[in-house]
């Protein structure tokens, strides 16, 4: 973990969260046993392979969960409160403690509501305003998150708004009410690559402009490199390493997996006719979850004892980072 | 060509003032759906005038009787203009109905057409605005209420009851509910008096259960006390229903009411299965949508995502239906209106087809037309309430 963890400057801790879902094969752990710590105005980047439960791991912070779901947790503080994970918080936490943005706002947007309306729901709701203050301040929001003319936006149809701006009425609509922590899941998918940026830098704006903190959750392992300060790295339903940015960017992880990742990425400086490494295999079977390490069937460093036995939490002495491997990446081999 | 066209269409014409625009969109919509629904009135009277034409015997004949002279039949039919060509007949008869005059019946003695249908009308509007009212009204909350639940408790026994009510035809509801509310109506109010006493018991074990379960005791109270409440309104308020007849409105709201409910109660069984049955479906797959779980991200109550964010996309396929089913009801009442002697169109329509009497069926079924046309058309404008985008789309 990186440096400064006491518990009081943390806004979320999370120990051994663990959500499983009622599917016909039968109790599903999409989220098992995963650890995460977000200190007051950072951001946290998860990134994971699709199926490696980060947005579930995301969704079970608030309890946001299909029917049937159920989350256990050894810990799980916010802002110094304990919150029961097992029940959905009081609908007055939605919002205004946590908010949430999604990740296809083509659909996250009601159709047949105005823009105007979706944005004054909360603020009507959560902090009683009337409904010419609630359109007042949704003005100031849509203006607030860089859309051009907010007045003539708020009677506006979300079909009659691009992608890039849809998401932008999303991100008013989450940081209306002030929310402490700010969940934004795959907030750039389906935007193009320009549109991404401005998203991501607004966000980075109105997190250091409203003191939140964020958890940024993406499956680009470099793009969450120029945006977070810390990244947990998801596998299998597990935060296999939190480090800070810095060794990401460095690439002195730990984790064997995080490894992979990051030599999965092309790299534009590289020498040309470079060959791109990639992961063989795939992710385990949720329903057949092997004994030992779960990355130990498509790591090229695995022993006996990987399959044989779970590596338990590991810290970095010198960069703080948390991992779970047995014989994890030493970066002093790339110096070498 | 209607103004519609002649404008440019798309968000690209669109200026800034947005509320007015959106209203002029709306209100074009509007008027090229009312001019293709006159057209389509018009197309119906034209091939029906000409149908009826084809039809074998003389109307006149009939009208008369066996025992009248040719002459008599020949002054008759020079008189009501019948021995024009028929293409004259039909400008004749359009020119009358512009001007409110559908001509006079041919049945003996002869009456002007538009007073028959006038009496008739109201019954049968009455009867349909009542069946699909309270239809709507009993299988919404049924419907919004069972998508929430589904595959719970109340959803499977509201489809248990309903797959029981869609087997269940309009006639022999009608009969049943004439064997029970009628002449057995001191049984029925006992009856409703049990019913009542039995809910309130087990509404009472239920409650006292799930304290001891300490899961909340609120569904229990909530769905026994509604099954005593009924029962306990039966076994107090059920008026005398008349066998058969219908009061006036004019003669008094209660009478007019209770002349009605039986027959209207029949007619809905139906529609209540059919309209719970799809709401709940397109319900289900919107409450699955992301936009309503971004609704309750942002803390909304479980009625704000119901009711203000679920229902309104979810209602197409209902209102479609609604739109069908009041055109079917125009003419589809017919069996209950012989059940219960109410005096309706559907009744008439099939008198004066027996009759041979051209100007009544004719004008009965320009009236039809218009209603069926006129409703299937307010659907269409409602598509575009409910969704801002169909505006677009046909703006």
């Amino acid at each position: 973990m990186p440096s400064g963890t006491d518990s009081t400057t943390d806004l979320l801790v999370v120990r051994g969260l663990r959500t499983t879902l009622r599917t016909p094969r039968g109790p599903l752990a999409v989220v098992d046993g995963a650890d995460l710590r977000v200190p007051r105005r950072t951001t946290v980047g998860v990134v994971g392979e699709s199926g490696s439960g980060k947005t579930m791991f995301a969704r079970s912070l608030m309890n946001l969960l299909p029917a049937g779901a159920e989350v256990t947790a050894e810990e799980l503080t916010f802002d110094d409160r304990e919150l029961d994970p097992r029940r959905p918080p009081h609908r007055h936490f939605w919002g205004t403690e946590i908010s949430m943005v999604f990740q296809d706002p083509m659909t996250a947007l009601n159709p047949v509501r105005t823009v105007g309306a979706q944005i004054c729901d909360p603020l009507r709701v959560h902090q009683g305003m009337g409904r010419g203050v609630a359109r007042r301040r949704a003005a100031e929001l849509l203006g607030h998150v860089g859309i051009p003319a907010p007045w003539s936006r708020l009677d506006q149809y979300p079909h009659e708004l691009s992608g890039g701006m849809r998401q932008r009425v999303m991100i008013a609509v989450a940081i209306s009410c002030e929310p402490k922590l700010l969940v934004a899941d795959e907030p750039t998918t389906g935007l193009d690559v320009t549109v991404q940026r401005q998203i991501l830098a607004l966000l980075r704006r109105l997190k250091d402009e409203h003191g939140m903190a964020m958890l940024l959750i993406s499956h680009d392992i470099a793009l969450l490199a120029d945006e977070v300060d810390q990244v947990g790295v998801m596998y299998a339903g597990q935060v296999v390493e939190h480090t800070d940015v810095a060794q990401i960017r460095g690439k002195a992880v730990r984790h064997r997996y995080t490894r992979a990742l990051l030599q999965a990425h092309p790299d534009v400086n590289a020498p040309a006719r470079t060959r791109l490494e990639s992961i063989p295999g795939g992710p385990p079977d949720l329903l057949a979850m092997p004994e030992g390490c779960r990355f130990a069937a498509r790591c090229e460093h695995a022993r006996e004892i990987c399959r044989a036995t779970a590596p338990q939490p590991t810290r970095d002495p010198r960069t703080g980072a948390a991992f779970t491997c047995h014989f994890p990446h030493e970066p002093a081999e790339e110096l070498v | 060509m209607t103004a519609t066209e002649i404008r440019p269409a798309g968000k690209a014409s669109l200026p800034a003032g947005r509320g007015r625009t959106r209203r002029g969109g709306m209100t074009r919509y509007v008027l090229a759906r009312v001019a293709r629904l006159l057209s389509i009135i018009a197309g119906v009277t034209f091939i029906s005038f000409f149908l009826l034409k084809l039809t074998p015997g003389d109307p006149v004949a009939t009208a008369l009787g066996p025992e009248a002279t040719p002459e008599q039949v020949e002054r008759l039919r020079a008189s009501l203009g019948l021995d024009r060509p028929a293409w004259e007949q039909y400008l004749d008869w359009l020119g009358g109905v512009l001007h409110g005059d559908f001509g006079t019946t041919l049945t003996q003695p002869s009456r002007p057409v538009g007073g028959e249908l006038a009496a008739r009308l109201p019954v049968t509007l009455q009867l349909i605005a009542l069946t699909i009212v309270l239809s709507l009204a009993i299988s919404i909350p049924l419907a919004v209420w069972s998508a929430h639940r589904a595959g719970r408790t109340f959803d499977r026994a509201v489809s248990s009851v309903l797959y029981g009510l869609v087997a269940l035809p309009g006639f022999v509801a009608a009969l049943l509910l004439v064997l029970v509310f009628v002449f057995h109506a001191d049984a029925a109010r006992t009856a409703g008096l049990a019913v009542a006493g039995a809910a309130l018991a087990m509404t009472v074990v239920a409650a006292l259960r799930s304290r001891r379960a300490r899961s909340s005791p609120l569904p229990p109270l909530i769905g026994g006390g509604a099954v005593a409440a009924v029962g306990l309104a039966v076994y107090a308020l059920l008026p005398d229903f008349p066998r058969q007849g219908f009061v006036p409105l004019g003669e008094g709201v209660g009478a007019n009411l209770t002349s009605v409910a039986l027959p209207v109660i029949a007619l809905t069984f139906v529609d209540i299965a059919v309209f719970t049955r799809l709401l709940r479906g397109d319900m289900i797959t919107e409450l699955a949508k992301p936009h309503v779980l971004a609704s309750r991200a942002k803390g909304m109550s479980t009625a704000h995502v119901l009711l203000r964010e679920s229902l309104r996309p979810s209602m197409f396929s209902l209102i479609t239906v609604v739109g069908l089913t009041i055109g079917q009801l125009i003419g589809g009442t017919i069996i209950v209106e012989h059940i219960f002697r109410l005096p309706g169109v559907g009744s008439l329509l099939v008198a004066s087809v027996r009759n041979g009497d051209h100007p009544v069926v004719q004008a009965a079924i320009f009236v039809i037309a218009t209603v069926y046309v006129t409703v299937n058309s307010l659907i269409d404008i409602a598509y575009a309430y409910l969704d801002p985008r169909v505006r677009q789309v046909n703006s």
